[in-house]
């Protein structure tokens, strides 16, 4: 027996497929509520590169950083019935990518305070050029590298909600507002958080930079 | 101003966030203040740090969608599902067959425990034992009377039984 349906249903789903990149994020949401795994592929294509800056903040290993976006996305399918539309979906995303991360670096733990004075040849140039007025630091990539290097190694002594409420902050230029809408604390819990953390890395940085004028002048006499 | 160090400034916010009044206001405070000086050096130092930190991009890779879509599809298969669910049930029975092994463990030392004791008892009370006389002591003349009475009250108990 014909039935027109049979022949609609395939034409409908290619129509459908072809329009997803068009489509809202709260209707991919929907469709793959439903599991529509095209719809949930084409959320992945579009928010992808944004996961991966977010976790790119809390992990510099390529495998960890896809490890950390992996388990975003994962969560974000499982979840993806409890977004409804109130907020926009990239801050719900950004909100679930950021506290996976966080939960992620908490399971790594903390370095201990004592493994940043075992600095690299690179690392100890790079701070005595910063101590030396007269000579500026070179914005070479290598030099950019050495400073990212040594920036992650105090930021690991950190407890990690100081860390990230810093680094959120200030390296990546966003507002107390911001950060308290991507991980759910209070703005006055990220103030503190900030302040402690920017106190900590100082003061570690203080010790850094002036155990390296006391060898330089060591080394001159 | 002179007087008042700037510390708490440089915790307070960050660089990029103090307007042009704070900013003389430091210099003015660094030139004289040693310590503070040293504070606003690292305080400049970890902003570089961090900014350095921050430019650090890593873009997904061309298989990454492939595999999340992969790891979504075995965790959502119906095999491992009834893998999880049989693991789960099966747990469940190990646990509770390792609790009963553990209690008829505990049950047979403590009823051997509390049984061992009346044994020996009677066995260092009935020590004339009626095996004990014909087997061990071999000779009857070398019975004692204590010995010989046991072995009757047991040769007639056992009569009367029979």
């Amino acid at each position: 027996m014909f039935d027109p349906a049979a022949i609609r249903r395939p034409l409908e789903g290619a129509l459908l497929q072809e329009r997803y990149e068009q489509a809202s994020d709260l209707d991919l949401a929907r469709l793959a509520r439903k599991g529509g795994e095209a719809a949930f592929e084409e959320i992945m294509r579009r928010y992808g590169p944004r996961v991966f800056r977010i976790a790119s903040r809390f992990f510099r290993r390529r495998e960890m950083v896809e490890e950390a976006a992996q388990e975003v996305f994962l969560k974000i399918y499982t979840e993806i019935a409890s977004y409804e539309g109130r907020g926009s979906f990239e801050g719900w995303l950004a909100r679930i990518a950021t506290n996976t991360c966080i939960n992620l670096l908490r399971a790594a733990g903390r370095r201990p305070e004592s493994s940043v004075e075992d600095l690299t040849e690179d690392e100890i140039e790079w701070l005595e050029r910063k101590t030396a007025r007269s000579n500026p630091q070179p914005s070479s990539v290598e030099s950019r590298l050495v400073a990212a290097d040594l920036a992650e190694k105090l930021l690991e002594t950190l407890p990690v909600d100081d860390r990230v409420a810093l680094q959120l902050i200030d390296g990546n230029g966003l507002s107390v507002k911001e950060v308290s809408d991507m991980t759910g604390w209070s703005e006055s819990k990220v103030k503190v958080k900030a302040m402690r953390a920017r106190r900590r890395m100082r003061q570690a940085l203080e010790k850094l930079l002036e155990g390296n004028t006391r060898a330089e002048s060591a080394g001159r006499i | 101003m002179k007087e008042a160090h700037i510390i708490n400034l440089l915790e307070e916010r960050p660089a990029p966030e103090w307007d042009e009044r704070e900013r003389a206001m430091i210099e003015i405070h660094i030139a004289d203040c040693a310590d503070c000086r040293r504070a606003y050096r690292a305080a400049m130092a970890a902003a570089d740090l961090l900014g350095a930190r921050a430019n650090e991009t890593i873009e997904p890779s061309p298989f990454f969608n492939a595999r999340v879509m992969a790891a979504l599809r075995e965790k959502q298969s119906p095999a491992a599902s009834t893998l999880a669910a049989m693991w789960k049930a099966a747990r469940a029975l190990i646990v509770s067959m390792a609790a009963a092994v553990a209690l008829l463990v505990g049950l047979t030392l403590w009823i051997s425990g509390s049984q061992s004791q009346p044994l020996e008892t009677a066995e260092s009370e009935n020590i004339y034992s009626a095996e004990w006389v014909i087997l061990e002591n071999g000779d009857p003349d070398d019975l004692t009377y204590g010995e010989i009475m046991t072995t009757l009250y047991e040769v007639v108990a056992y009569g009367e039984d029979k």
